[in-house]
């Protein structure tokens, strides 16, 4: 966004001159300065409520204390906020704060990293003149994540407004009044929400607690660890609070990141598959039709050797190499290598969740200042969504709207099939027919195509309001590909402003894999595979010509397993039988060869012949890039106990397939060796090194180096799955804690998505 | 002459000096112990052996607040904590330790964890000893340091002499 010019004003503060621009609460200006004025209820980002009056500070000039979370600085002004009347007063507040806090702190769990426990501890307040006994009322379980204990509860009511405003659920109210308000749920006593988890995380004191975290430790128990979420394509970062090689909690800690606090159910709850009892722990191999354990030398020596058979008996051309939208982008990168230059075959691809390759064949070398941020959503002053339920699929997506909207009265404008709650803050939104998402773009674009006049009307009127917009993002689900994002990007350059696009992907690394190239036809960088120079390039680092002849999509690959034209198929944390509907009752027919790197006992893993147990995103270092290209580090945080990375197999995989003569020996032993190979040949990747190893983000602007206007592909290989807050693929069955919830079985949403007040518009 | 009575004088004095807490020693209570033949006298506030102790209707004290692990200074305390239920219900509050370790290979017996302790739960017992063959029997656990539930009649704990081998 454009940085008005904002006028500065001066005024004083403990004595300090302070110049800050004009409109800037008190509160605020301290904090910058270093001043400390405590606060409870004030929260940036949330309306002020002014509840708590922790804030209070000396104004001259005037006969009461102000609250610093409410007063704006003003010119001239001189504030107070050391002296012995507002140490006095904050003495008082705490005293009231604690008129009914009971002295839980030893089982509570916000112990240890309470506000209020450390406001009592600084402010000194060690007694209490009120001899009434406390008020006490029995702890509610609102969900089974969500725990309500009143007696704790300080009525900061911060809880309430990240959901109404953060979430826009809705679900909290307060009941009662004065010392005996409470925080009620929507639903008599119970909650029917997002289930995010932001009240418990926003919640100062210990008075809303987790349920899957709740009695378990003590904060400083814990070791922490910064990651990226596994689930969905926002990629974001979370703090990993682990106790005994477990995951105990997930929240973002620090606030920093892509995401700020956010994190919606998924990444909050969603961590418990990695202990997951059905989790495979060590190698399988079928023998007499049963798969039975084996050891790993084993395992790898069978697959080695029966695809070297497979090879050398039905050539390259009878090889298949399905990649995923979870393994991290070295692992892609490796397993894009093995395809090509160990098994020498280019059929290799993946469920594509977005048409991240069209948007790039499209921007070709505008991509670099063309791919929005997720932060670049909150700053635009329009936002223009297509084709995605981003409220289920991209909850991170939604909340930076959300934001958008409120703090910038940025427009958001929605071209969609069926109501969508984030309708509620559209400006405008153009309802079409399912599937009708990319002609309508098309009718953007040309001003041609067959929609209908009211929709036709609607459209032009939408146009009309998005020329006068300066800075606009544009997000499209997978249902615009192909063509269609091309003729997205002719009309958003035509736009008289700056455009951006985000393509929305479904998967923790569904860029990823798209940016590393596991496509038939392209090389990492989008490169196309037609380019003599690019095979040419990959061919060299990676020790051995590469095919020129494009391989098949994955679609074709499962058709030809079936049929006998395929002979070997190695697939890497992917389900492709469910994924792309394959029937195969027991075994996929024409396979003489099925190899499955996973977690679980998936569709496909089922009818696998060897299978290796992997590690999850969160046992594992390495990057995963999120939908908006940024790139993130991800860390072992917990030891997989048994399985391996698939950085590893692949690694042992290639070394022991170089020995029987395919393909040729690698030298790389860490992820951070191939990080560095990516860094310097993967085009858009180089980026700095020392941004992600701090913990930050760096955007990765991955482009073919030409646009190609041809570019196009089949509606049935760019397909989302539609998950929504409580699903994430195969991966979301094994989420215990999650699909407890009532939200996870009912699905308001799906079924009657007009009755349901805290979801629907 | 005056010399010598000067001189019987002098050695009788630093005789005298010498033997006096001699003397005086020999007509009182000895003050060591003739352990391990008898019992051992402890002062009522030795710090031996750690007990858990319970309230009056048997519940554990420990709410599993993990303080004293914080308190200690040679981290020689390790919990794990759970949450009560209806029917199971181990102590008084919300929560209790499911396990409850302390690993007297390390343990400096500072008494840091029982001045920590907000529920008065880990007290100091009279046991001292600790001496085993294998190391790993020097963790204990906590049905080990527990005190035993009913409490065990005519067994009173002692702060005066105490039984020989007995542990609290
Ligand atoms: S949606 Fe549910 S879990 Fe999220 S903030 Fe609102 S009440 Fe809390
Ligand atoms: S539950 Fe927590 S966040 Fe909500 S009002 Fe009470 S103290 Fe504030
Ligand atoms: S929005 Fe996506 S990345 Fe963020 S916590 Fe949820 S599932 Fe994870
Ligand atoms: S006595 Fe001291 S060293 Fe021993 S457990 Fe207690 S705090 Fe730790
Ligand atoms: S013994 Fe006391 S200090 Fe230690 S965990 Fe139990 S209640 Fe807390
Ligand atoms: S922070 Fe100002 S009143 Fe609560």
């Amino acid at each position: 966004m454009a940085e008005t010019e904002t006028k500065l004003i001066s005024f004083t503060l403990n004595g300090q001159k302070l110049s800050v621009p004009a409109g800037t609460l008190v509160i605020e200006a301290a904090k910058q300065a270093g001043i400390e004025v405590p606060s409870f209820c004030y929260y940036p980002g949330l309306a002020l409520q002014a509840a708590c009056r922790m804030c209070l500070v000396e104004v001259e000039k005037q006969r009461k204390l102000a609250t610093a979370c409410t007063l704006v600085a003003e010119d001239g002004m001189v504030v107070h906020a050391d002296t012995p009347a507002v140490h006095k007063a904050r003495k008082d507040m705490l005293e009231f704060v604690l008129t009914n806090h009971p002295l839980d702190c030893p089982v509570c769990d916000k112990g240890g990293e309470c506000e209020l426990q450390d406001m009592t501890f600084t402010y000194g307040i060690d007694h209490s003149r009120f001899i009434e006994e406390k008020l006490h009322y029995p702890e509610e379980k609102w969900s089974p994540i969500v725990f309500y204990d009143a007696p704790r509860c300080i009525l900061c009511f911060r809880c309430v407004r990240v959901c109404d405003e953060g979430m826009d659920v809705k679900a909290l109210g307060v009941g009662a009044r004065g010392v005996t308000s409470v925080i009620i749920p929507n639903e008599s006593g119970q909650l029917a929400c997002e289930e995010c988890g932001m009240c418990i995380d926003i919640c100062p004191v210990g008075a809303l607690t987790s349920g899957t975290y709740r009695y378990q430790t003590r904060p400083w128990e814990m070791k922490y660890f910064g990651t990226a979420c596994a689930h969905c394509s926002n990629g974001c970062k979370t703090t990993l609070s682990i106790r005994n090689n477990e995951i105990l909690r997930a929240n973002n800690r620090d606030h920093s990141g892509i995401n700020g606090e956010f994190l919606c159910a998924k990444g909050r709850f969603g961590y418990d598959f990695t202990t997951n009892a059905e989790r495979i722990r060590q190698p399988l191999v079928r023998k007499g039709g049963t798969l039975q354990p084996a050891s790993w030398e084993d395992a790898i020596e069978e697959i080695a050797r029966r695809l070297k058979q497979a090879h050398d008996t039905h050539g390259a051309a009878a090889m298949g190499v399905i990649g995923s939208n979870h393994i991290t982008n070295e692992e892609s990168y490796l397993l894009n290598r093995f395809a090509r230059t160990t098994l020498g075959t280019n059929n290799i691809d993946h469920h594509r969740t977005a048409d991240y390759a069209g948007l790039a064949t499209a921007l070709g070398s505008k991509a670099k200042d063309s791919m929005a941020t997720m932060a670049q959503i909150e700053g635009a002053s329009a936002i223009v969504l297509i084709a995605n339920d981003a409220t289920q699929q991209n909850p991170l997506v939604a909340w930076q709207i959300r934001a958008a909207v409120r703090h910038h009265a940025a427009h958001l404008y929605i071209i969609h099939a069926g109501p969508l709650k984030l309708q509620r803050q559209a400006a405008q939104s153009v309802d079409v027919p399912a599937g009708a998402e990319g002609r309508a773009v098309g009718w953007l674009a040309t001003g041609s195509g067959d929609l209908g006049g009211k929709i036709t009307g609607e459209l032009e009127k939408f146009k009309e309001a998005l020329a006068k917009e300066k800075d606009v993002v544009i997000l499209f689900g997978a249902n615009v590909r192909g063509a269609a994002v091309r003729n997205l990007v002719k009309f958003g350059s035509g736009l008289s402003g700056q455009t951006r696009y985000m393509s929305l992907g479904d998967y923790s690394n569904s860029r990823g894999a798209a940016d590393m190239g596991v496509f038939p036809d392209r090389l990492p960088g989008y490169a196309p595979l037609s380019d003599a120079n690019e095979r040419g390039r990959w061919g060299k680092l990676w020790g051995k010509e590469i095919p020129p002849k494009p391989g098949v999509n994955a679609r074709q690959m499962m058709q030809a397993a079936l049929e006998g034209k395929l002979k070997a198929l190695y697939v890497v944390g992917a389900n492709p039988l469910k994924t792309f509907g394959v029937k195969a009752p027991d075994k996929i027919a024409g396979l003489d060869l099925l190899v499955v790197q996973d977690m679980f006992m998936t569709e496909t893993a089922q009818r696998a012949d060897v299978i290796l147990p992997a590690a999850s995103t969160y046992e594992k270092d390495g990057t995963l890039t999120n939908t908006a290209g940024e790139i993130q580090m991800v860390r072992r945080a917990v030891d997989a106990q048994g399985p391996r990375s698939d950085f590893d197999l692949l690694r042992i995989l290639i070394h022991q397939l170089a020995q029987l003569g395919l393909g040729a020996a690698m030298k790389h032993r860490t992820p951070e060796a191939v990080l560095e190979e990516i860094r310097q040949n993967v085009r858009g990747y180089d980026v700095s090194i020392a941004g992600l190893l701090t913990g930050g983000t760096e955007q990765a602007t991955s482009a073919p180096a030409a646009a190609d206007g041809s570019y196009d592909v089949a509606a049935d290989l760019v397909f989302s799955s539609q998950d929504d807050l409580f699903t994430s693929g195969t991966l979301g069955r094994y989420c215990s804690k999650l699909n407890s919830t009532k939200e996870s079985k009912e699905r308001p949403w799906s079924s009657s998505p007009t009755t349901q007040s805290w979801w629907s518009r | 002459m005056a010399s010598v009575v000067k001189e019987f004088f002098r050695t009788f004095v630093i005789l005298y000096k010498g033997f006096k807490v001699t003397f005086i020693t020999m007509f009182k209570k000895p003050t060591t112990e003739n352990y391990p033949a008898e019992p051992v006298h402890f002062q009522a506030r030795y710090r031996g052996i750690h007990v858990l102790q319970r309230d009056e209707n048997g519940l554990e004290k420990c709410v599993a607040c993990f303080l004293c692990a914080a308190a200690c200074p040679a981290n020689c305390i390790y919990i794990e904590a759970a949450e009560n239920t209806a029917d199971n219900r181990i102590s008084d509050a919300d929560r209790y330790a499911k396990v409850y370790n302390i690993d007297y290979s390390r343990c400096i017996f500072c008494g840091y964890c029982v001045e920590a302790c907000p529920t008065d739960a880990i007290t100091h017992g009279h046991g001292f000893e600790l001496a085993p063959y294998d190391i790993n029997a020097m963790i204990y656990r906590k049905e080990k340091l527990l005190e035993p539930w009913p409490p065990p009649k005519a067994t009173p704990r002692p702060s005066t002499p105490s039984p020989v081998g007995a542990t609290r």
